[in-house]
């Protein structure tokens, strides 16, 4: 070998030397043929009513709209809301994930960042009203809407639209603002 | 059609009725390098054969020809055991051209793309950026500095996304070719930029046609060409700084390049590097929250290079962090039907820097060796290998409910995508006529995600093998070519059952492009170039499905879909000074067999979150046809008026309707005042430019959530000198940007539903060379 190309190898495998220091290629250290577990993040996968007779206490009626399976998938199961007629009833919301186990009550986070939520209840019946019971932390307090009660009136076969409101730092009391979380509609019968 | 016809005429006419004799005091240096060693070559003799002028090059390579009139000549050079190289030359001021003869070794590479190469010859259709109108775009991201070049339009998301459309297409019917390497990240996605620093290019190509031989039958649209100057020839330290300030936004760029060669080893290196920061930018009315970025970029090459064997290594690093306007980050249908009704956003905001959620952050690496090696005089080989890995991050705009979840800060989609390529060249000159050369391509990549399921796990593979073959004449320039390609898909899938689903394709296609360009005379020449092109259906067409969240859309993928196919007719003229014209003008039909594209579907698609609106991958017969132009005209030796034109017509004849989001027509004319040259002060010029921009009306009834934005103008100005005190100079440029402070919405934004457009922006540029 001449000297000239012992020369330009030396310089080649410095060249290769100074460019692996520069060079710390990243890496991708997933497995390609398992993919990462399609349920990881949040999820809200049923809204639950949980309603009291204030006339009998004791008693809890359920009615839910669950998509355990998220967005697409397998339709939504939509209970319908049995009411009676002339009634005052105490109505707890619940959000749940019952994807997890165990179910995870997102409510609870609802609850913790009351500031920035808002649930809003729309019905086209007289035959319902529906007044929000608790209030957020703002100053001066907002309402916030986990817990309700429902009065009713004459037979009606109706619906209910129930919309939970993200509004960080913009809540005002305006249930056109921020983005929605949740928006449910399910069919009431009142006899 | 005879509309568009009637326009041009309307154009030429209107801009050549002026006639002067131009003064001759120009001086046109011509420097002569190797172009393996990039050595000075002197004694090379330089002809211009329109004034029987000859001159030999000096010690420094250098032939200097003096008292040139402003006129377009060829520049014939030869030197012994080299290929004769000749070139057109339009000369408007004085100039210094830099020309790198070929051991006697054709270098046709392929073709449509010819790198490296003061003079690409092709039969495409192929339009550069360079020099003053590059210098022009700097501290612009990539795809806003292509908009320059007529058939290119961009793909807005926002104010700091934008991808580049050609002549209609964008994401995966276009190919950007980054320092010879084929791009290769996240690219489907419509708000996907290119992970690219701007600042590494010295030339910006767009090659429109259909299809690439060397690199992808996939360009259906078009290829970009990224290509930074060759390492530099003279020993000793040379660099550039870039210092750019822009108002709207208060953006802060910086970019620098330290590039040098050893003295006793044909040894040459470059480092680069680019930092940018942008905080909230402004419309005429508010601000945009959260519509900043910052960005830092590196890059380092060096390159060996000895009598027959040249290598070069590459690697370039680009990171992003990008934040997403809050207001168009919506969830549902009815969010949307507010959003858009709502005359100002929800959310606004003040200036500021923070970059907070939904925001982007996206890695792109790149790292390339390139070697050739010269047989002997007839017969070289090239091999170029390149590994890039890209990791995208999306943030949504609010963080989980749940504490420790959002304590974690993760993003809600997380994707890394590794990709190998090889392309192997071997070129082969038969006769002085005839030069032929085969390759091998092969594409090796692998993807993943974390967070939320859009785009599956995926490994795609890639072979082609191409041949490419030019036959030149005195006037006139042939050539052919052919491709075959092989495509392995295998998806790795969870379905709802958590059942692994993981399906294997395969696609193959011949595609081919043939062509002439012919010199009719030294200022006019013609070229039409057909070909075939030819697409498989991508990942996220065929298996992602699921919510898009950044632009609240429930997407259905298509696995049943076919390749893509296009026949397409690209054919134009291009004027060197004649009667005082010079430019291009390009018209072009694309006949698409199975046009891939998405599609309205109903019902929206209904959830515990509400309905969301949604979308079908359809296939569907379709064809694109337009026209670009972009022509100079000069008034006087000093004034000179620029006009663009830019016109595309998609229409889907399967169903008689038109295509969605097709750029609309666009109009710039532009009036420029160029300085008289003294020692000291080159290249000054003012220049002010109109742009107007149509109506989409080519739209179907009911279709679109909300009508197509209205017609705009827009009024921008340019300034610029440069200034040379012995070997250093600087140069100064300032831009104006929607002077009059116009509100308008652009139809291809897809924030164009919920803000507008930004307001006025003042953009200072300074260079320093040493």
């Amino acid at each position: 070998m001449k000297i000239e190309n012992r020369k330009s190898l030396v310089y080649l495998m410095l060249i290769v030397a100074i460019s692996t220091i520069l060079t710390s290629c990243k890496k991708d250290n997933n497995d390609v043929t398992k993919p990462s577990d399609i349920n990881e993040g949040e999820l809200i996968t049923t809204v639950q009513f949980r309603i009291v007779d204030t006339d009998s206490p004791y008693v809890e009626h359920i009615f839910s709209y669950r998509d355990v399976d998220g967005l697409g998938g397998n339709a939504p199961v939509i209970d319908t809301i049995k009411l009676d007629t002339g009634k005052i009833y105490s109505v707890t919301l619940l959000f749940l994930d019952e994807s997890k186990n165990p179910i995870d009550t997102i409510s609870n986070e609802v609850l913790a960042e009351s500031k920035d939520h808002l649930v809003i209840y729309e019905t086209p019946s007289t035959s319902l009203q529906i007044t929000i019971n608790d209030f957020d932390t703002n100053n001066p307090a907002l309402p916030l809407g986990l817990l309700s009660s429902w009065t009713t009136s004459a037979v009606a076969n109706t619906t209910l639209k129930v919309t939970l409101k993200h509004q960080p730092g913009i809540k005002n009391g305006d249930p056109t603002r921020g983005e929605t979380d949740v928006e449910v509609t399910l069919p009431v019968s009142i006899k | 059609m005879r509309r568009i016809f009637f326009l041009l005429l309307l154009y030429i006419f209107s801009t050549s009725f002026l006639f002067a004799q131009a003064d001759c005091h120009y001086t046109l240096k011509i420097k002569v390098v190797d172009e393996q060693h990039k050595t000075v070559l002197p004694g090379a003799v330089v002809r211009i054969t329109n004034t029987n002028k000859i001159n030999e090059t000096d010690v420094n390579g250098i032939a200097t020809f003096e008292s040139l009139c402003s006129d377009s000549y060829e520049v014939i050079i030869s030197f012994l055991s080299y290929h004769t190289i000749s070139q057109k030359i339009e000369l408007q001021s004085n100039k210094t051209i830099t020309f790198e003869l070929s051991p006697s070794v054709k270098n046709i590479a392929n073709v449509t793309i010819l790198s490296e190469r003061t003079s690409v010859q092709s039969t495409m259709s192929k339009i550069e950026l360079k020099g003053i109108d590059l210098e022009k775009t700097r501290g612009l991201s990539l795809a806003d500095a292509l908009k320059e070049i007529p058939g290119v339009t961009t793909l807005q998301t926002g104010p700091t996304i934008s991808k580049p459309i050609i002549q209609g297409m964008h994401s995966n019917r276009i190919l950007i070719i980054n320092n010879g390497i084929r791009q290769e990240g996240q690219q489907w996605g419509a708000e996907h930029a290119p992970e690219i620093d701007a600042f590494i290019a010295n030339k910006l190509t767009v090659i429109k046609g259909a299809g690439s031989i060397k690199y992808g039958s996939d360009a259906i649209g078009g290829v970009i060409l990224v290509e930074p100057n060759p390492l530099t020839d003279s020993s000793g330290i040379h660099g550039e700084l870039n210092l750019v300030g822009i108002s709207n936004g208060k953006q802060g760029v910086g970019s620098g390049i330290l590039e040098g060669k050893l003295k006793k080893i044909p040894l040459s290196w470059r480092v680069q590097g680019t930092f940018k920061k942008a905080g909230n930018i402004k419309t005429p009315d508010y601000y945009l929250a959260n519509s900043g970025f910052e960005e830092k970029n590196f890059s380092w090459a060096t390159q060996y290079a000895s009598k027959k064997f040249k290598t070069e290594l590459f690697y370039s690093q680009f990171n992003t962090d990008i934040g997403v306007f809050k207001g168009a980050h919506i969830g549902n249908l009815t969010d949307l039907e507010k959003a858009f009704n709502a005359s100002t956003p929800f959310y606004t905001s003040g200036f500021d820097y923070k970059i907070d959620r939904p925001k982007q952050h996206v890695e792109h690496e790149l790292f390339k060796s390139k070697s050739d090696y010269v047989f002997n005089e007839k017969s070289k080989l090239s091999l170029v290998l390149a590994r890039q890995y890209n990791l995208r991050d999306e943030f949504d705009k609010d963080l989980p409910l749940n504490d420790s979840l959002a304590a974690l800060n993760k993003p809600e989609l997380h994707y890394e995508i590794t990709t190998y390529t090889t392309d192997a060249t071997y070129q082969h000159s038969f006769t002085d006529k005839l030069t032929s050369s085969i390759g091998f391509n092969s594409i090796q990549q692998v993807n993943t995600y974390e967070g939320r399921a859009f785009i599956p796990n995926f490994i795609n593979n890639n072979y082609a093998l191409y041949s490419i073959h030019q036959y030149k004449l005195e006037k006139i320039m042939f050539d052919f070519g052919v491709r075959y390609d092989y495509e392995y898909l295998k998806i790795y899938q969870w379905k709802s059952n958590s059942v692994l689903y993981s399906p294997e394709r395969t696609f193959t296609n011949l595609s081919f492009n043939t062509g002439f360009d012919w010199d009719i005379n030294k200022k006019l020449s013609y070229h039409l170039n057909v070909g075939t092109a030819f697409r498989a259906p991508s990942v996220n067409e065929l298996y992602g499905s699921g919510l898009h969240h950044g632009e609240g859309k429930f997407i259905y993928s298509n696995e049943n879909m076919k390749p893509e196919k296009a026949k397409a007719i690209i054919t134009g003229i291009e004027l060197q000074n004649f009667k005082r014209i010079s430019g291009h003008l390009d018209f072009y039909y694309k006949q698409m067999d199975g046009y891939i594209f998405l599609k309205p579907t109903f019902p929206a698609t209904l959830s515990i979150r509400g309905a969301f609106p949604s979308f079908q991958y359809e296939q569907r017969d379709a064809y694109f046809t337009g026209m670009d132009a972009w022509l100079h005209y000069e008034i006087t030796e000093h004034l000179k008026s620029t006009h663009k034109i830019n016109i595309v017509r998609a229409y889907n004849t399967n169903d008689n309707t038109y295509l969605p989001y097709i750029p609309s027509d666009r109009f710039e004319n532009g009036l420029k005042y160029e300085f008289k040259e003294t020692k000291h002060f080159k290249e000054s010029s003012v220049d002010l430019h109109v742009l107007y921009v149509a109506k989409q009306t080519r739209v179907e009834a009911n279709s679109d959530y909300k009508e197509a934005p209205n017609a705009y103008f827009l009024l921008n100005a340019d300034a610029g000198t440069s200034i040379h005190i012995g070997k250093q100079h600087y140069e100064f440029g300032m831009s104006i940007n929607n002077i009059l402070n116009t509100t308008y919405r652009e139809y291809m934004n897809a924030f164009r539903y919920f803000t507008d457009e930004p307001g006025r922006s003042v953009v200072l540029r300074f260079k320093y060379h040493f």
